[in-house]
């Protein structure tokens, strides 16, 4: 790296790059003009060139003397004064440049900025809330969330992750609002990380939660502002990390995945009627597989008559039990649900209409599913898009199997059974010490009678 | 009052449908039934009151607690054992008769080893919950079964099939004599707050009981008697009630809902019934099983950082639960609740006792 016409690299300088590799964008560069001599050492892909040029090496010429470009440097607000060489070394690689003038160290942070663009809302779609997304840089991430929230007590702090990605995570809150138990459990999580590479914002969240098989999420990614915002207020704690366009929300009650933005921007009727809505498939999408199962295979007298007939005309030719029927059905819509999401959009259409309106008359005409059953499946399968958050979609996906299973093996009671069974499981998990499942009335003060342990 | 202990006295009260006390009832409806629930109900609110008021001077503990604290262990092991006792057989009584309901009404087909198992998956994980979460699980399936509820006596009580002539024939029957067996049985329905022996623990704000609570409970469980002993009259008539073996149902049956897509409501009520009895099965045997946690801990099931006494004696639980279902029939399961309902003033008097030590104990 360094060439014999160059002047002496400084020591500590020298210590430092002799520990980075010799990749071809660790970049050494010294500045001389008469007697005045500069050092830089940076990564060239991590650096933004441009403020490179505008800030550092642009006035080392104007000023024309090194004492007072030390003085220039030292006065820089990005300046910060360097820490221990290793430390040194992540910074490096995340855009820090090292400067050595009149003699004094500095380390000046001119990064590159990832991707600061917002795209459009993708995952949670509203009509009337803000159409942009987070973007996939932590610090305009931050200013999204400062400019929808101009609090003086909203707190950022921002760590590094101790993994291989080192990656910056910012941890965000209302000071406020926020419950200081959990924040300090957040924290220790945080702390005692021990994975070896975190890469998204879905993975952290993950590895957050100490239980290693739950089906429910026990935090909320979402990459709207506006959900972020109204966190903030109800008192959580945000976690943003750098290039993912996706904040963790924590910690969560099962109530929360019920809220879709979308309400907060209507008048109380229509949203409470979209809040049913979501209720409603969101128990649709649960029980009703098992309920056909129960209701064909075990208790046929429950129902209506009438209606019992209709349904059992209806499985006349099905050469196999309801349960058969339910399970095939529903693992080919889960299928189609899966491919379409893979699928580019300009295929998606095809792939929908091939897989629902083709295969769906196909199998009843060739009586392998009955007509109540592939309409039972479309309503489930709309029902599941319905339920605001998608992670809760994911879950209720698995809980129905399991429902299906014990509606299989007990018939209605089981059903029963397996409903509490999924409460239970709920009631019984905590987000980050805070009970997961119960119902918060309004007034604050009867919530206190039951403490938590 | 906290909330939740209203929700563990209104389950204890709605759970009677699914335990015999509603033929114990109508069994003796010309005998004295009316007299012995009236003087049930008084006894009923009187213990509810004594025992509130107890465990308010005490917020945030529980009996086994208190008993450590304030007792010498002679009193508190056989006193916990003996509670522990009396706690799963009345989840037993609860499991074994709504099991025989499903075997009857729902899936006569089905094994009968089939349907426990059905009830005691779910009983075996909810009775290990911490009980916390006990209560919001109580608390949650409470107030979905309100709809259903409001439902029930809605229809209930409109239904045209409901001769009032025939209750109040039986009302004519006031001035027998009060039985015992009823007078224990209406005792029973009351018990609900018994369960603060344990649940005490998480209700650490002072509380104070006030006369519009006691109202609002004793109206609750008058309207259950009434509905769990009239309804059966009023729908099935007078004379043959106590020929019934499963009263309540199968007179709820004569109900139908015209334009539903279920139409004999008794399904809907069975559906209600079936999950709060689950849910007083759990509540039940969680009581026992803390209570006997609190005795022993087996050192030599410690496997890494977790002891498996608590899965052996849910397990045992589970397995006696299953045993005496398989083994009771329909009469034995009716004379053996009777008996348990017999000794109910026993305890009632161990309860006392154990509180005087209590106090005692504390006042020193």
């Amino acid at each position: 790296m360094t060439e014999s016409k160059k002047p002496e690299m400084p020591p500590f300088m020298k210590l430092i790059s002799e520990a980075l590799p010799s990749s071809f964008d660790v970049l050494h560069v010294p500045l001389t003009l008469d007697d005045a001599h500069v050092h830089l050492l940076y990564m060239k892909t991590v650096v933004d060139g441009l403020t490179m040029q505008q800030s550092i090496i642009k006035p080392f010429y104007e000023l024309d003397d090194e004492q007072k470009y030390g003085a220039y440097i030292q006065g820089l607000p990005n300046r910060l004064d360097p820490p221990q060489p290793d430390e040194i070394l992540i910074m490096l690689t995340s855009g820090f440049v090292l400067v050595y003038a009149d003699s004094t160290y500095s380390i000046l942070e001119i990064r590159k900025l990832g991707n600061t663009l917002q795209g459009p809302t993708i995952a949670e779609t509203t009509i009337h809330g803000p159409q942009l997304s987070l973007s996939e840089d932590l610090e305009t991430n931050v200013s999204i969330v400062r400019q929808h929230y101009h609090q003086p007590n909203l707190y950022v702090e921002t760590q590094q992750l101790n993994d291989k990605s080192n990656m910056s995570i910012a941890l965000l809150y209302d000071e406020k609002e926020v419950n200081v138990d959990v924040l300090r459990r957040v924290k220790e999580k945080l702390d005692g990380l021990d994975e070896p590479l975190i890469q998204s914002a879905g993975e952290l969240a993950v590895r957050l939660t100490s239980r290693r098989f739950t089906l429910f999420p026990t935090s909320i990614i979402t990459e709207r502002p506006d959900r972020i915002v109204y966190n903030l207020t109800g008192g959580k704690i945000i976690l943003l990390v750098d290039n993912s366009p996706y904040a963790i929300v924590l910690p969560v009650i099962f109530f929360d995945f019920m809220v879709s933005m979308e309400e907060n921007y209507h008048t109380y009727l229509i949203s409470l009627y979209n809040t049913l809505l979501g209720w409603f498939g969101l128990l649709n999408c649960l029980l009703l597989p098992s309920m056909y199962v129960a209701f064909t295979a075990y208790s046929p007298e429950v129902l209506r008559t009438e209606l019992t007939l209709t349904m059992a005309g209806s499985r006349i030719g099905v050469p196999y039990p309801s349960f058969m029927e339910v399970i095939i059905m529903l693992f080919f819509v889960e299928l189609l649900t899966e491919a379409s999401v893979r699928l580019p959009r300009s295929i998606n259409a095809a792939a929908t209409t091939v897989g629902g309106l083709i295969l769906g008359t196909a199998a009843t005409e060739a009586s392998l599913a009955s007509n109540v059953l592939i309409m039972i499946i479309a309503i489930v399968a709309i029902s599941t898009f319905v339920i605001p958050m998608n992670e809760l979609g994911f879950a209720v996906r698995i809980g129905r199997l399991f429902l299906i299973l014990l509606t299989t093996l007990f018939g209605l009671v089981g059903l029963i059974s397996g409903s509490l069974l999924l409460i239970i499981h709920l009631t019984n998990q905590d987000s980050f010490g805070e009970p997961y499942l119960r119902i918060g009335w309004r007034s604050k003060r009867s919530e206190k009678m039951v403490n938590s342990e | 009052m906290s909330r939740f202990l209203y929700y563990l006295i209104f389950t204890s009260m709605m759970a009677i449908i699914t335990t015999p006390v509603p033929r114990i009832l109508l069994v003796q409806s010309a005998d004295g039934a009316i007299g012995s629930m009236l003087i049930g109900t008084a006894a009923g609110m009187l213990f509810m009151y004594i025992t509130v008021k107890f465990f308010i001077q005490f917020p945030g503990r529980d009996l086994i607690e208190l008993l450590q604290a304030y007792t010498a262990s002679w009193v508190r092991i056989p006193v916990t054992i003996y509670f522990a006792f009396i706690w799963f057989v009345a989840g037993a009584i609860t499991l074994v008769m709504t099991v025989f309901l499903l075997i009857t009404f729902l899936t006569p087909e089905m094994s009968i080893y089939t349907i426990t198992l059905s009830i005691l998956v779910t009983v075996f994980f909810g009775v290990l919950l911490k009980s916390k979460s006990v209560l919001f699980t109580l608390e949650i399936v409470f107030i979905l079964m309100v709809p259903i509820g409001v439902i029930m006596f809605f229809k209930l009580y409109s239904s045209s099939e409901l001769d009032w002539d025939q209750v109040s024939l039986s009302i004519m029957h006031i001035n027998q004599m009060p039985k015992y067996s009823s007078l224990v049985a209406t005792f029973f329905t009351f018990l609900g707050c018994s369960n603060l022996i344990i649940f005490n623990r998480y209700f650490k704000e002072k509380q104070k009981i006030s006369i519009l609570s006691l109202v609002a409970i004793g109206i609750f469980g008058v309207l259950m008697l009434v509905t769990s002993y009239f309804i059966p009259i009023g729908l099935s008539g007078f004379d043959q009630i106590d020929q019934f073996i499963f009263p309540w149902t199968s007179s709820a049956d004569a109900v139908r809902m015209k334009f539903g897509i279920v139409e004999r409501v008794v399904f809907i009520f069975m559906f209600l019934f079936v999950t709060i009895a689950f849910v007083s099965i759990i509540i039940h045997w969680h009581v026992s099983y803390k209570l006997i946690l609190s005795i022993y801990r087996l050192k030599s099931l410690q496997v890494k950082q977790q002891n498996l006494t608590p899965f052996l004696v849910v397990l045992v639980f589970s397995i006696i639960g299953l045993w005496v279902t398989v083994q009771l029939t329909q009469y034995e399961l009716y004379q053996y609740t009777k008996y348990y309902y017999y000794s109910l003033p026993i305890f009632v008097a161990v309860f006392f006792f154990t509180m005087l030590a209590i106090k005692r104990g504390a006042s020193q």
